[in-house]
């Protein structure tokens, strides 16, 4: 069994979790890849063709007697229309609550017979099954895998229940600041791009889809051009094939919905908002803007650059500075999250009230110093190191390994990245890093996103001479 | 195994143990530093883990002490008496590809390096200079003092499950050392004096009060000869094992509620569970997984599916060394309160201390922890998190390996059993919180 922490142990260092780190393209797509030189062996990737279009995705590895099974769509929340916010949300959910005859309780009842497990995982660029089975009920969970997805039941009071329910867990991820941070910075920094939502909705546009937009939405969202299905774990690829290709014959082809466009707009100059919550403590701070997606030949270069600034590593500036030097922080980051289009550049550093001002500044102030300060050899070296050798622990389950793959797919990266990542970090020249730092980086064009309690930061910020009229104040209860 | 270096002593081995085509074996030090190697060949990474039996219980609340545990979890980081500068450990071992973290539970404190394969011996060195070397300048305690208030801050102040948790633990417990919190009350961390993590050092940090655990791609001969070599000659300090305090807790029904910006009322519950290592563990294990393991499960059918009455609701339990506490936490829909959701917990449980488990829902729950089982032991780092948690909270490793073989045993009778003997009128410890009322 897993052992449940306490809410209460305490770690040296919060959790967080970066964005995926990214290669750039170069070699072509093999059926079969072996391991960078400077990694240890370990079982092979295998990559095939599944029905109707879609691609197969296998991590051997036989260690232990599980099964991890991954189903796809390249397009997430993104792809939801305006006004109706959540939808893939929505429909993945629905749709694992009841298909082929069984309702919500037959179908959890089926999965806890096999010690398996399946979530409906939905962000901006993918929609996801996520299960784990005890390898000797592969093929059972399969079938409810197919069930789920080919054959949805979509009943109307499922599809009422799960809406309440939604829009209850829309209400219930605003007593998490940093949730509640994100939400917000992420309206601030996209607008109306579809990017700016959060994958599940608001409670006023859960309202306003219909079962018909929910059917429709779901069936062309899992067609087989729009599809990965990726194990990992005690199983090969020829079975693995012919699992997929027996149940799902029927998958309608359809097309690749990878968001393309719109191309976002960046912030220009920037404004403080401040997401009014009570009684607030501590102030969450959110900055970044938007930058170039991971397929870009800079993004190495950028990243490595980014790590020696807010990584995940008490080395990291933010750290050493905010945390280390001066003790206002319990953690401060800064990283890259990656999608198809473009990625977005998100500083995060959490402080008591009373050191809030002089954070925000010391971290702007930072951030300006990182774009026209060029780094010496020694620390783009530094983190260099770091970052390449860090790169194996993230790889250390097949799991792990079968998430990175599927994420590089649909961004488009070539599919030996993860393979070849340590190495294209180390080829990666310090000028070239420089250079990508001067080049991407927008300290003076920022999307700024506080939370805290406005009564008691506001103030504070005016007497640090921001102008009232570049602040914006939101209650927290909005978004 | 033995080790090639003459001039160190000999490592015994304890025991050993086979999972599949993994290898368990266990080792001790004649200065008491126990060792598990956990290899795996197919790895991609190694995890250099080092537990202190030392946790929360061991400070020393009436004299304003607690919190000293977790402070000293954020000062072993800082410098030791041969480093150059502060920040010597996270600067080698970041600039190898390593990282580091750190936990401090009730019964224990862990500190977690994962590092290439080849930086085995970093890891080691780093490892065993801080055990015995730390430098412990005033300026650095002040300054990690200044880093644990931020922590508690986003972890209790301005957290509602923290909150509760604390308020849950703070009357449960009369004379236990559980009933403080981890991260410490806020004005001790603010005063503690230096002399107490000078000395909190001295007693707690030795080979013979410590397990390292290696975990993932290594070869064990060398490991063993790297690590006799570090630490053989580090001298075992006197330990005071501290002595159980044989109380169930919770000890008396209380109730309490607090305002805070939530949509509507939000709770935990807390009732009795056995230790980790408990003879009743396997039966409450699976008494938990029907009652809260996945959405199948009981309480979330009950309350979220069929219900209507919640968003979410989960169950807790701690892998502590003696008995500790199962708490139900809740976040209540808008039209709906905290009594209704107690209402709805207590059925489920009468049910199943009343009624026995169908064996269909037995085996799923059975089948659940097996999957759990497996789980927990993906990755190098989480294996190596398992057997360390398994080490401290029950006496050995071995009992993670012996529970599968544990759930299979138990029956329906058992699981109406335990449900009798820890939930069924005992007293509980309600913590609420409300929405606070608009201005």
């Amino acid at each position: 069994m897993t052992i449940f922490l306490r809410p209460l142990l305490s770690f040296r260092l919060p959790f967080i979790l970066f964005g995926i780190l990214m290669s750039t393209p170069s070699t072509a797509a093999e059926n079969k890849i072996t391991d960078a030189s400077n990694t240890p062996p370990s079982s092979p990737m295998h990559f095939g063709a599944g029905p109707s279009g879609s691609l197969l995705l296998v991590e051997e590895n036989h260690t232990l007697p599980v099964i991890s099974v991954v189903l796809a769509a390249r397009s997430g929340s993104a792809s939801d229309p305006e006004k109706f916010e959540g939808l893939s949300n929505l429909a993945a959910e629905i749709a694992r609550r009841g298909a082929a005859g069984m309702n919500r309780t037959a179908l959890d009842n089926k999965l806890d017979d096999l010690g398996a497990n399946l979530d409906a995982i939905v962000d901006a660029d993918s929609a996801r099954f996520v299960g784990r089975v005890l390898a000797r009920n592969f093929d059972a969970f399969m079938d409810l895998l197919a069930d789920v997805v080919l054959r949805p039941s979509f009943e109307v009071t499922e599809v009422e229940r799960s809406r309440r329910e939604m829009k209850s867990i829309i209400a219930e991820s605003r007593n998490d600041d940093r949730s509640l941070c994100e939400r917000n910075f992420s309206l601030r920094l996209f607008g109306r791009h579809p990017y700016g939502q959060a994958p599940d909705g608001s409670e006023a546009s859960i309202d306003r889809i219909s079962l018909p937009q929910i059917k429709q939405h779901f069936h062309r969202q899992f067609s087989g051009k729009n599809v990965i299905f990726g194990a990992a774990g005690d199983i090969t690829i020829d079975t693995f094939s012919k699992a997929v290709n027996a149940r799902f014959g029927e998958l309608p082809e359809g097309k690749d919905l990878t968001l393309r466009s719109p191309t976002a707009l960046a912030p220009q100059g920037w404004r403080i908002q401040v997401v009014d919550k009570p009684d607030r403590q501590q102030v969450q701070i959110m900055f970044g803007h938007l930058a170039i997606p991971a397929t870009h030949p800079d993004y190495i270069a950028l990243l490595i650059g980014m790590t020696s600034f807010g990584g995940h590593a008490m080395n990291a500036t933010l750290m050493a500075e905010v945390r280390t030097k001066r003790g206002w922080a319990y953690g401060a980051y800064m990283n890259a999250i990656p999608h198809p289009i473009l990625s977005v550049l998100r500083g995060w550093v959490f402080t008591g009230v009373e050191n809030a001002v002089d954070t925000l500044k010391l971290v702007l102030r930072l951030y300006g110093k990182l774009a026209n300060k060029p780094l010496t050899d020694g620390t783009i070296s530094f983190f260099q190191k770091f970052l390449s050798g860090s790169y194996g622990a993230d790889l250390d389950t097949p799991g792990a390994r079968l998430a990175r793959r599927i994420a590089g797919e649909i961004q488009g990266l070539p599919r030996d990245f993860i393979d070849t990542f340590a190495d294209r970090v180390h080829a990666t020249t310090t000028d070239a890093v420089r250079s990508a730092l001067a080049k991407h980086l927008h300290p003076k064009d920022l999307a700024i996103t506080l939370v805290a309690t406005a009564s008691v930061l506001v103030p504070k910020l005016k007497a640090a001479g921001i102008k009232e009229s570049a602040i914006d104040v939101t209650p927290y209860t909005i978004h | 195994m033995t080790t090639q270096n003459n001039t160190t002593p000999l490592a015994a081995q304890v025991d050993q143990a086979v999972l599949g085509d993994l290898q368990f074996s266990k080792w001790r030090l004649p200065n008491g530093l126990e060792i598990i190697f956990a290899p795996d060949p197919q790895a991609k990474a190694l995890a250099y883990t080092t537990w202190f039996r030392v946790g929360s219980r061991n400070e020393n609340e009436p004299a304003g002490e607690t919190g000293l545990a977790h402070l000293f979890e954020h000062l072993m980081f800082t410098q030791t008496a041969g480093a150059k500068e502060e920040g010597d450990f996270d600067r080698k071992m970041e600039a190898a590809g390593g990282a580091s973290n750190a936990m401090t539970d009730v019964d224990f404190t862990a500190y977690i390096n994962v590092v290439p394969p080849t930086e085995l011996e970093l890891a080691v060195k780093l490892e065993s200079d801080r055990m015995h070397n730390l430098a412990l300048s005033p300026e650095q305690i002040e300054n990690e003092r200044q880093v644990v208030i931020e922590e508690r801050l986003s972890t209790v102040e301005d957290s509602v499950e923290g909150r509760l948790d604390e308020l849950v633990a703070a009357a449960a417990y009369k004379n236990h050392p559980y009933r403080w919190p981890v991260i410490g009350y806020m004005d001790h961390i603010k005063k503690v004096p230096q002399e107490a993590v000078q000395r909190f050092y001295r007693k707690h940090y030795a080979p013979n009060n410590a397990v390292v655990i290696v975990s993932g791609k290594f070869d064990q001969q060398a490991a063993m000869d790297t690590i006799v070599a570090h630490y053989g000659d580090l001298k075992p300090t006197h330990i005071e094992v501290p002595e159980a305090v044989l109380e169930q807790a919770p000890i008396a029904s209380h109730r309490t509620s607090i305002e805070w910006p939530v949509p509507a009322d939000k709770f935990a519950m807390a009732l009795g569970a056995p230790s980790l290592g408990h003879v009743d563990r396997p039966a409450f294990d699976v008494l938990d997984a029907i009652i809260s393991m996945g959405p199948g499960a009981r309480l979330n059918r009950a309350l979220v599916v069929q219900g209507e009455m919640a968003s979410s609701a989960d169950c807790q339990i701690g892998p502590t060394r003696e008995n500790g506490l199962y708490v139900f936490w809740v976040q209540m829909r808008q039209g709906h309160s905290a009594a209704q959701g107690e209402e709805a917990i207590r059925k489920v449980i009468a049910e199943l201390a009343t009624t026995a488990v169908p064996t269909d829902e037995l085996n799923r729950a059975k089948n659940k922890l097996e999957m759990d089982f497996w789980v927990g032991l993906s990755g190098s780092e989480g294996r190596a998190e398992q057997l360390g948690m398994f080490e401290i909270g029950s006496g050995s490793y071995k009992t993670l390996f012996s529970r599968a073989e544990q759930y299979a045993m138990v029956t329906a009778d058992d699981v109406m059993r335990v449900a009798n003997t820890y939930l069924v009128q005992r007293p509980a410890v309600i913590a609420v919180a409300t929405p606070a009322k608009q201005p």
